[in-house]
């Protein structure tokens, strides 16, 4: 369990204060994966400072099973900072070490012998996928392959908690779902609590099991991914975006309806509900339908025709089971 | 005509037939060796400290304050700044006296050694601290992360990181000690700068001056040849 409770942070330099964050609470059960998203600028990188200690909240606590960690200094600080597992953009690992002296580097710091320290961190090379990759030095190793010893160097010291900074970032697909893969595999594994940080809409829905927003330092919203999606909020436009409305504009008179369904909801006939209520065809403007967090979810947005009590049509939909909304800015045809 | 060029070779030659003088060549180039490694492993150990301070301390929260303000104040504008703005002809004429009390002696390799040690340390400190800030922060940071202590930092993230350019800093330094122990051979540090001295200029025997010039280019190119070829090995980036 991973507790942070209103931490802040400031920078000041010279007249000039910089909030970066302000009062940003979360809390994450064992064994669950949570995104935090936010463009650049929101105070990310800055959040994953503060979690690793390496900068000083201005205030507020974060602790791994009720202990605080902003409290510590010294050797405490290096003994707590082995209790999270940083997993970096780029890779950072050391090009002087093989890949294998990579991983043992956690271990090697903490004065295991010699031995210990290789066959554990052959074992987490293997668990990672690059059985025979010990030797390699990370020029030799492909991008997400570096990932990967990334991941196991981060896992060498037994973390209790996974903190994911861009993981992938910097890679191209295929490798991108790799590495996804690998971050799931490893939280079901070893039971770690996993924190990813991103920008990328689609990691928050293949991997994370909750999310949290991030704007202007501040934390927006928060949830499971399927209660943050359902909400039709900031996050829902973002993980079911809607194509560009080019192909069917709205003709004046018309009310567009923005139709939100998530699970087993997504089956139902909205769309000929619709038509029925209002005497004839609603067309569709745009629609996508997703699979996020292992659930299915689907948008749709239809232009009632003029004349139509959409109000009521709302109503209707709502009861099926839907959320309904009228969007703010529909395009409108010339 | 002919005759007369093949008599002025003959002359200019004459020196390298003398009795013996091969071997005080030999010597020489012996002395010259000594003095380049004394000096150059003097000036590797004592610059890397200074310079991985250096680093340390330009880059904030590795050392301890007092230490930081120590850095900051002695050895970056005392001892470096100062030092390495005070040409190395003066600077080993100046030196003869604490060599004096420090060796016993203004003479020989070792005397020699400590002027020249006191001349390129900061030059290689310099370099050192160059290299080290080439090296990657998010690798510093990932170190810290893992939970390293500041010395684990330096000597197992930070020196090994930056060991291709520390390597080419030596070869750059040994180099300029060649150069150096040349001048320190005149003022009693004996070897091939004292040879050329002695011989080519006032006994004005030119084909010793060129014998010296010779080994001297092979000398510094086959540390420039090895130097390069040992940064290639431990170059892994």
């Amino acid at each position: 369990m991973i507790t942070v409770s209103h931490l802040s942070k400031e920078f000041v330099s010279g007249d000039r204060r910089v909030q970066a964050l302000k009062d940003v609470s979360l809390a994450v059960p064992d064994a669950q994966i949570h995104g935090i998203v936010g463009q650049s600028g929101a105070g990310k990188s800055t959040l994953v400072r503060c979690l690793t200690l390496l900068d000083t909240p201005s205030s507020g606590t974060l602790s791994i099973d009720g202990q605080d960690l902003t409290a510590l200094s010294g050797t405490d600080l290096q003994a707590a900072r082995r209790r999270i597992g940083l997993v970096f953009q780029h890779a950072n690992l050391f090009d002087a070490r093989t890949a294998v002296r990579n991983v043992a580097y956690p271990l090697e710091i903490s004065g295991l012998s010699r031995e210990k320290r290789l066959a554990r961190a052959t074992e987490l090379l293997e668990l990672v996928g690059l059985k025979g990759a010990e030797g390699a030095y990370p020029s030799q190793l492909s991008g997400g392959q570096k990932q990967r010893v990334g991941i196991a160097r981060a896992l060498a010291a037994d973390p209790k908690v996974l903190l994911c900074d861009e993981p992938t970032s910097a890679l191209d697909p295929s490798s991108t779902a790799e590495v996804l893969q690998l971050i799931r595999d490893v939280r079901d594994r070893l039971g770690l609590t996993v924190l990813v940080i991103t920008h990328e809409m689609s990691v928050v829905k293949t991997l994370c099991d909750s999310v949290s927003l991030l704007q202007n330092g501040t934390i927006v919203e928060s949830g499971s991914v399927e209660e943050v999606v359902a909400s039709n909020g900031a996050l829902t436009q973002q993980l079911v975006p809607l194509p560009p409305l080019s192909a069917t504009p709205l003709r004046s008179g018309e009310t567009a309806l923005d139709i939100l369904a998530v699970g087993d909801a997504v089956d139902l006939p909205f769309v000929a509900e619709a038509s029925r209520l209002a005497g004839s065809d609603v067309p569709v403007m745009a629609g996508s339908i997703e699979r996020i967090a292992g659930g299915r979810v689907s948008r749709l947005r239809v232009a009632i025709p003029a004349g139509v009590d959409a109000d009521h049509i709302q109503s209707e939909l709502r009861r099926m089971g839907a959320t309904v909304t009228a969007p703010v800015s529909p395009e409108v045809a010339a | 005509m002919s005759q007369s060029v093949i008599l002025a070779a003959d002359d200019f030659f004459a020196p390298l037939k003398a009795t013996g003088i091969w071997k005080v060549i030999g010597d020489a180039l012996v002395e010259t060796l000594q003095m380049v490694a004394i000096s150059g492993i003097a000036t590797v150990l004592i610059g890397t400290v200074f310079g991985v301070l250096l680093w340390a301390s330009s880059r904030g929260g590795i050392l301890p304050k007092w230490l930081d303000v120590f850095v900051k104040v002695v050895l970056s504008w005392v001892i470096v700044n100062i030092l390495r703005s005070i040409p190395y002809a003066i600077l080993m004429l100046t030196l003869i006296p604490f060599t004096r009390i420090l060796v016993g002696t203004s003479l020989g390799p070792m005397a020699a050694s400590v002027s020249l040690t006191i001349g390129t340390v900061p030059f290689f400190a310099r370099l050192v601290e160059s290299a080290l800030r080439e090296v990657d922060r998010g690798k510093l940071d990932a170190a810290s992360v893992m939970g390293s202590s500041r010395f684990q930092l330096v000597s197992k993230v930070a020196l090994p990181e930056a060991r291709p350019a520390m390597v080419a800093a030596i070869t750059t330094t040994v180099v300029t000690l060649v150069g150096y122990s040349a001048m320190a051979g005149l003022i009693g540090g004996g070897g091939l700068g004292r040879l050329a001295y002695n011989y080519g200029y006032q006994r004005f025997e030119l084909s010793i001056m060129l014998v010296v010039l010779v080994i001297m280019v092979v000398l510094v190119q086959l540390i420039q040849f090895l130097g390069d070829r040992l940064t290639r090995v431990v170059d892994h980036r």
